[in-house]
């Protein structure tokens, strides 16, 4: 399939635990600065899991985009805020005019916004009083009562269904697309922007995701599935990827979004190119709604069909993103995966996990760690997986252990894979006009 | 890329009619409602009826792979795509146990995801609410973890709003692309687009593509009634779905799936499917709304997404011999469609029947461009056409015939359109094949 146009990226944006500037992130990435940490949203005492990644700062940005308020919801202020960034490092202006906003895609992954409870609890309160027994309450009359318009608000920001329409508005876009396919999300929204630029429909498009999933529901009941570390005695190290003593993924929150544009378009219009988007490819476990297929081969499809998208074999890989979770199962099967894609070439170069630095950002981790992927091949040090102390036998790769390395990276093969088994695989690459 | 042509080979849908396109159909072109009062607590919430979707968990079992099927880690949502997608899996008798076939499928499904377990997560939040000293409602950290124990952890993975993709991936043996699309009630036409866009790029051969809503939800259902976008409680429910018509007063909540299996023509053909349409065109258009929760200012953007529809068909409006519309039943909204339908059709407007099942089971946010879509698949194989229900004091910017009872036609061209408040507006062409 890999007769198309050539997919660019020309702009990068953030709001991250560790900043809003992609640059200065990635230094601080490269270094192996941790972001992880006790909880302080919220006083975590007595959750099951207390450690989280938070953006702990109100970014500058915009308060209101076109019709949307953002300024009274979090998720919405990050995402304006994100988008606001990468289309500044892209030098772009919204586009006017029909023809152009033709043109221009948004393609962004949503998780869930504010928890419902900030405003389901007022409403309880005002209906039933405290002192009613919460767990017999009639719940006939509560649904009687009608929200005030602030709490009808704060409820409807649950599902944040204005945040990929900000985004057209903020770039120009006649083509919205929100989707979700977990914590795969970030890559998917890449691969699809590198459809929609590689079949001609779009010259620029936008992509990326947004989660805030620090919530006093998300944590706890994430907990509960033991997806999450429960290491709290020690927040600074529960991120730790393909180490033998990892117990579990830390939630973390923030927005990341890419600018991709077609080679010819960035060409004409003088724009800087920091990389190329090769190539990408998708594939399904179809086979639990947890764990991964404990083989891999999902995983190892969706790499095989990646590389294939980018016209390379398995040995024009310099290093792997790698999802790298720091779940027992995801870190074991994805170790499988990357063997059984790359063959003998596995042991040979490096596989490095960002999130041990930041948690996992779920919706919008893919779209990060593809951020930090182009800064790998710009600047030449690949980021450590920091926290591994004691190898386990089931991953046997090399996972640049705790310090970056200085190396010549051309190309990247970045790895995303959800819930439900829903798996994307990205190849950036050096360009070279 | 390849410009294979793409063959609609089974449709599937889970309504308040029950299982199958054709309960459906049926029902709405004995011109019936299946708007009711609804059951409380549900029915303390205004307006107090809705189009409800009766089937159970049982009804899974009549479904392919239906032994891989999990009801009980389903959402609503979940359990309506399921029923849906299976469905539209009977019908166009996939062989989804055909090993290596399943890496050239895939599934789109556009849904939100709303947890079933509302009256929990009010209790919930009941219970972890206070009064600090200036007697303003704060959270208390410390009773979380108690109140929490009242969920299972599963809960809380159920709600991940790519669960009905998740789900389908395993039903229906998906190994190639998987995603839900979100956002708006054209979600469901855009899953179908990008999933014709997938099978022409290469990327799978047979794709599953749908969209499942519930509107029925209580957290939506305050949300609107204090927005006053809900349909008035003094209404007689099966009166109270009005597409177009003056005296619409709202949204009706309602819920379903709907779902199609787009093929390859080369692969339909190869296995001897019965091809029953092809989705010939794909467009859409986004224009932001003129204040937020409004209604885009004009009808420029439903009207670009049915002409890039009906441009990428090889068609144009005169072609066109039904259109199966949105007709949300709040006048704001459609009397913006009302406007794109009839530039669209221009002088045929008159003429060219447009069909609405909002009348019939309410507003089934994503899953109605699916099921429209799959409505179309059987006007063009029987060219039996629902009248228009409830539609009998048309807005004046609605040009569309208003005949009640239903009219047999020699269909060979359909347009979907999904107009939307959020100003995402899709459409796609089926054509009869000949």
């Amino acid at each position: 399939m890999n007769s198309g146009r050539r997919v660019v990226v020309t702009g990068m944006g953030v709001v991250v635990p560790h900043g809003d500037d992609i640059d200065d992130v990635y230094e601080q990435i490269a270094a192996g600065k941790n972001a992880c940490g006790r909880i302080t949203k919220f006083d975590p005492t007595g959750f099951l899991c207390q450690v989280g990644s938070e953006v702990k700062y109100t970014p500058e940005g915009p308060r209101e985009v076109g019709p949307y308020l953002v300024e009274d919801n979090e998720a919405l202020l990050f995402t304006a805020a994100a988008a606001q960034r990468a289309l500044r490092y892209a030098g772009l202006e919204a586009a006017v005019g029909a023809d152009a906003m033709d043109r221009r895609a948004v393609v962004l992954s949503t998780g869930v916004g504010p928890a419902n409870i900030d405003y389901l609890g007022p409403i309880a309160m005002r209906v039933h009083g405290r002192d009613a027994d919460p767990w017999k309450a009639d719940l006939a009359s509560f649904y009687a009562a009608a929200p005030s318009e602030p709490e009808a608000v704060g409820l409807d920001h649950f599902h944040l269904d204005t945040a990929a329409p900000i985004c057209a508005v903020q770039l120009g876009a006649a083509h919205v697309y929100n989707t979700a396919s977990a914590c795969a999300s970030g890559s998917h929204t890449v691969a699809d922007a590198g459809n929609l630029i590689r079949r001609g429909e779009a010259d620029v498009v936008l992509a990326g995701g947004i989660c805030t999933p620090v919530t006093r529901v998300l944590v706890p009941g994430f907990a509960m599935l033991k997806a999450l570390t429960g290491r709290n005695d020690d927040p600074a190290h529960a991120s730790r990827p393909f180490d033998a003593g990892r117990d579990g993924f830390v939630m973390g929150e923030g927005a990341a979004m890419l600018v991709l544009e077609s080679e010819e378009h960035a060409k004409a219009r003088g724009a800087t190119i920091y990389a190329e988007l090769a190539g990408w490819g998708y594939s399904c476990d179809s086979y639990r709604l947890t764990d991964p297929q404990p083989e891999g081969i999902g995983m190892a499809l969706c790499m095989t069909r990646a590389l294939e998208s980018a016209g390379m074999a398995p040995t024009d890989i310099d290093h792997v993103n790698a999802h790298g979770t720091s779940t027992p199962l995801n870190d074991a099967a994805e170790t499988l995966a990357i063997k059984k894609a790359l063959g003998d070439h596995a042991f040979r170069i490096p596989v490095s996990s960002n999130k041990s630095m930041f948690g996992h950002l779920i919706h919008a981790a893919g779209a990060l760690e593809g951020c930090l992927s182009v800064k790998t091949i710009l600047e030449g040090v690949v980021p450590p997986t920091i926290n591994y102390e004691t190898p386990d036998p089931r991953c046997d790769l090399d996972y640049v252990p705790n310090e970056g390395r200085t190396a010549k990276v051309d190309t990247i093969l970045k790895n995303s894979f959800g819930f439900g088994g829903m798996n994307v695989s990205v190849v950036y690459k050096r360009y070279e006009g | 890329m390849t410009d294979d042509r793409i063959f609609v080979t089974g449709v599937g849908a889970g309504t308040p009619f029950g299982l199958g396109v054709d309960a459906l159909l049926d029902g709405m072109l004995a011109g019936e409602s299946r708007v009711v009062a609804l059951a409380e607590p549900h029915g303390s919430l205004a307006p107090g009826y809705g189009g409800e979707v009766t089937l159970k968990a049982r009804d899974l079992r009549s479904l392919p792979n239906s032994r891989d099927m999990r009801p009980g880690t389903m959402t609503r949502y979940t359990f309506l795509s399921t029923l849906a997608l299976g469905s539209a899996m009977a019908e166009g008798e996939i062989p989804w146990d055909d090993g290596d076939g399943a890496l050239r499928r895939g599934f789109y499904v556009a849904s939100y995801t709303n947890s079933d377990r509302f009256d929990k997560y009010v209790r919930f939040a009941h219970h972890v609410i206070d009064k600090d000293a200036d007697g303003k409602p704060v959270i208390v950290d410390e009773r979380v973890p108690t109140a929490i124990r009242k969920f299972s952890g599963f809960e809380f993975l159920k709600l991940m709003n790519n669960m009905p993709t998740a789900h389908g991936g395993i039903q229906g043996r998906c190994q190639g692309p998987c995603n839900t699309f979100l956002g708006s009630p054209s979600g469901g036409l855009q899953a179908i687009g990008r999933a014709k866009l997938a099978i022409q790029d290469g990327l799978a051969d047979t794709m599953y593509a749908g969209g499942v809503g519930s509107s029925i939800h209580p957290q939506m259902m305050m949300v609107r009634a204090t927005r006053k976008l809900e349909s008035s409680s003094d209404v007689a429910p099966d009166q109270a779905g009005r597409p177009f018509d003056q005296d619409a007063t709202g949204i009706v909540p309602g819920e379903a799936g709907g779902c199609i299996v787009l093929e390859r023509a080369s692969t339909a053909t190869a296995r001897g499917a019965n091809a029953r349409a092809e989705l010939a065109g794909y467009g859409e258009w986004f224009t932001p709304p003129s204040v937020n929760r409004g209604v885009p200012p004009t009808p420029a953007g439903p009207v670009r997404a049915m002409r890039r529809a009906l441009e990428r068909a090889g068609l144009e409006a005169k072609d066109v011999d039904v259109v199966f519309a949105h007709g949300e039943s709040n006048n704001d909204l459609d009397r913006i469609e009302a406007l794109a339908l009839a530039e669209t059709l221009g002088p045929r407007s008159a003429d060219v029947p447009v069909v609405s099942m909002t009348a019939h089971v309410g507003s089934t946010e994503a899953a109605v461009g699916p099921l429209n879509a799959a409505l179309a698949v059987r006007v063009l194989e029987t060219g039996k056409v629902p009248g228009a229900l409830n539609r009998g004091n048309p807005l004046p910017e609605y040009k569309g015939p208003n005949g009640a009872a239903p009219m047999d036609i020699d269909a060979k061209v359909a347009l979907v359109s999904v107009t939307t408040r959020e100003g995402i507006a899709a459409a796609v062409v089926l054509r009869k094949i000949e």
